[in-house]
């Protein structure tokens, strides 16, 4: 007798694991029974399951009805060559997530027996969730619950438990490969399963804050613990390689001259090198998760010991259905929900107000959005004008330089900026002093040298719009000065010379030199 | 447990912190810190909550607090929720409770279960649960709804006119928020209330889904067994609308 019963429990080892892990199908197979569209609607289930997840993936999560009514509206004419209005694929959007993958927000529920244990087991689960309550709008968004994410990987990719240590091996593949386009892909869904990891250990911490008893008696936190402490050291471990693999990646690259395609695939490295050191903290954190939810789980069942009761309240047979029967009265039903209304201050005046220091009304009130505008709008005009100042400024330094190389053109062909430099030290020190401490000097003369030959041309002759400070400041300066017109055109050609400028600055000397019209040097 | 002064010092300036801003934000980490402590904690729950009639609760890093059944101190009155969400009369008063009861109801309606069955209700379902019930005391017995109203000034019985008299739904309206004269109009009415607290949210004017805040309110408020006991016996004191059941209910108890 208990030979046999040995026997029928080591083939049934886990069975009420093996059904959960095949009733989350359901869902998606009982599209099959709905006759409301001519289409094979457990495809289209799956196919949406799959636009969600691949939104999961990207960094923008933004799946809402009104996409994925877009990508069936695609995917029906790609498939049926039929065209669905807008309206209508937004309809069948809602048919297939809210009444089939969603089933009206309620959980999808499968009760088998247990044959392992020879109890009935209900195994209930939401395949599509709605994103976290961060959301502004009310507009829905739409994610994959973790059972929906691994019913997916189930029939693709891998168990659960694996999820992260697979993708991390097809990264090292595609890293070893080089192939680095497949490898970033690989990394966002690394940090998916990551995020996997972290909302499992969330949905345990809030399993716990309901109903610490449930938990306790399947000791599912020891499960879960004895779980993740060896997933996460394995994992952590094989993280730290990919990271060496990855630098040492990048070494090679660096190690010599790179081809455009090089460079390339580089920058790729360097983006999956950031992500990847993302997602080892965001593993990281996961550690400390796991602490806190050790210590919620204590803290609950000291709570639970110390108020010595779990109750429960069933809303619908235990309030509102004698509410309904018994036909109460407005206050006994006022009571029932005075929770959940919020705390009312019931302010009082003391005298003492009157010797408080005033509070005028205006002085520290908050600004009205018109006022805001205005004070916006004043800050930006200073800035604007200081930006003007400060280019008139620079405009005015600019024409000087002009000036002191163009100056001696008017009586010889050349001259050097060693020249110019040194005779200004001789006849203006001061000014001398001045452009030395200035450290656009430099950047000007270099500028000037690769403009190569210069036309001095005064505003009206130039045809087009001048925008950089430098030509548009000559065209200025030349349009006033008939003299420095006359010399036509002008350039700079670097010397072997060295100028040191007192501030220990070190240029190249140039040789400033007019030009002739015809470009005839 | 021997009290510190200082750990009641800090859990009373957590409660005037309560009572000042309603909620603690979860970048207040003074009082984060303060309310992380055991024995602070402890004197939150075992003085202040029981002597003030409210309760502290955290939801995801906000700390809350919510007074208890007819606090005199902290709640409401009929007339300043009326005027909160902008209710004409008591009976749309009463209606509004209803709907809140109800929408509890639809996710909280399991016996073994303590988390919220469902992720939304589509506002539709909500509207035809309501009717249902308004429905079921509109056909009970007059002469025992005459016994009735000679007791209450108010009840389910006397507004299921209101709730019946609009249309559930009415197509020529522009904005369903702003609109009295249909169903789901005066739902969202309600919704927009528990919004503002953060309690629940409304998706797409179509579905209501509740919020962590509500979730954490029924879990600590509701689930204890002192406290339900209370509002069952609440639930018992009125009279029967019909008798036989009322029987069945106390036989159960």
């Amino acid at each position: 007798m208990e030979q046999r019963e040995q026997w029928f429990a080591n083939i049934l080892n886990g069975f009420s694991e093996r059904m959960g892990n095949i009733v989350v199908f359901m869902p998606i197979l009982e599209l099959n029974q709905k006759m409301k569209y001519p289409y094979h609607l457990p495809a289209l289930g799956i196919a949406v399951m799959l636009y969600i997840l691949e939104d999961m993936l990207r960094v923008t999560k933004d799946c809402t009805y009104e996409s994925i009514a877009y990508f069936l509206q695609q995917l029906i004419f790609r498939q049926y060559q039929e065209q669905l209005t807008a309206e209508e694929a937004l309809e069948l959007s809602y048919f297939i997530v809210k009444e089939g993958l969603m089933k009206q927000g309620r959980f999808h529920v499968y009760t088998y027996p247990d044959l392992e244990t020879g109890r009935e087991k209900t195994h209930k689960f939401h395949l599509v969730e709605l994103e976290d309550y961060a959301i502004k709008d009310r507009s829905v968004i739409l994610k994959l619950s973790t059972a929906g994410v691994e019913m997916l990987f189930k029939t693709k990719e891998m168990y659960n438990e694996l999820q992260v240590s697979i993708t991390q091996l097809y990264l090292r593949q595609q890293i070893e490969k080089g192939v680095f386009d497949g490898a970033l892909r690989s990394v966002e869904e690394l940090a998916l399963a990551v995020n996997n990891e972290k909302q499992k250990i969330h949905e345990l911490e809030e399993k716990i804050v309901r109903d610490v008893l449930q938990v306790a008696r399947e000791q599912e936190l020891e499960k879960q613990m004895e779980r993740i402490n060896e997933q996460l050291n394995r994992e952590k471990h094989v993280f730290k390689e990919l990271q060496e693999l990855i630098d040492y990646t990048m070494e090679q690259y660096y190690s010599g001259k790179l081809s455009i395609q090089e460079e390339k695939a580089l920058d790729k490295i360097t983006q999956i090198r950031k992500r990847l050191l993302e997602i080892i903290s965001l593993h990281e954190s996961l550690f400390t998760e796991k602490i806190r939810v050790q210590n919620l789980m204590n803290y609950s069942i000291e709570t639970m010991i110390l108020t010595a009761f779990n109750t429960k309240v069933n809303f619908e047979t235990e309030f509102l259905l004698p509410a309904v029967q018994k036909n109460v009265s407005l206050d006994v039903l006022k009571k029932i929900l005075d929770p959940l209304f919020p705390i009312k201050r019931r302010p009082s005046f003391h005298p003492g107000r009157f010797f408080e220091p005033q509070h005028l009304p205006g002085q520290e009130e908050e600004f009205t959005e018109e006022q805001f505008f205005e004070l916006a709008e004043e800050e930006i005009r200073l800035e604007e004008e200081k930006e003007r100042e400060r280019q008139a400024e620079r405009e005015k330094r600019l024409e000087r330089y002009f000036l002191m190389l163009l100056e001696p053109l008017q009586g010889k062909e050349d001259t050097t900026v060693s020249a110019i430099l040194a005779s200004l030290k001789e006849q203006a020190p001061q000014e001398y002093s001045d452009l030395v401490k200035q450290l656009d000097f430099y950047p000007f003369i270099v500028q000037l040298h690769q403009l190569g030959k210069i036309p001095l041309l005064a505003s009206w002759e130039t045809e087009s719009f001048v925008l950089d400070d430098l030509p548009r400041t000559l065209v200025k300066l030349t349009a006033r000065h008939e003299e420095i017109r006359e010399l036509k055109s002008f350039e700079l050609v670097a010397l072997e010379e060295i100028i040191y400028l007192p501030n220990g600055y070190v240029m190249s000397d140039f040789l400033v030199r007019r030009g002739e019209l015809n470009g005839a040097t | 447990m021997e009290l510190h002064e200082e750990d009641v010092r800090a859990a009373f300036r957590l409660f005037l912190r309560l009572l000042e801003k309603g909620v603690i934000e979860e970048k207040e980490r003074e009082y984060q810190q303060e309310y992380l402590r055991n024995e602070v904690r402890y004197i939150l729950e075992e003085v202040i909550e029981r002597e003030a009639d409210v309760k502290v609760f955290s939801t995801g890093g906000t700390i809350c607090l919510s007074p208890g059944v007819a606090n005199r101190f902290f709640g409401y009155t009929n007339a300043e929720v009326r005027e909160k969400m902008r209710l004409r009369n008591n009976s749309e008063l009463y209606l509004a409770y209803f709907i809140m009861l109800n929408l509890l109801a639809k996710f909280y309606n399991s016996e073994d279960q303590s988390f919220a069955a469902r992720q939304f209700v589509p506002l539709e379902e909500l509207e035809e649960t309501i009717t249902r019930h308004v429905q079921t005391v509109m056909e009970a017995a007059p002469d025992e709804v005459q016994i009735q109203e000679e007791n209450f000034a108010l009840n389910l019985r006397s507004v299921a006119d209101v709730w019946l008299d609009l249309p559930p739904f009415d197509d020529h309206v522009m904005s369903l928020n702003r609109a009295r004269n249909n169903r789901i109009s005066f739902l969202l009415r309600v919704m927009r209330f528990l919004e503002e607290e953060g309690l629940v949210q409304v998706l797409e004017e179509q579905e209501v889904r509740l919020l962590p805040k509500m979730e954490y309110l029924v879990i600590k408020y509701y689930f204890n067994s002192e406290r339900k006991d209370y509002l069952l016996q609440l639930l018992a004191q009125d009279l029967p609308l019909v008798v036989e059941m009322a029987e069945e209910k106390s036989d159960e108890r």
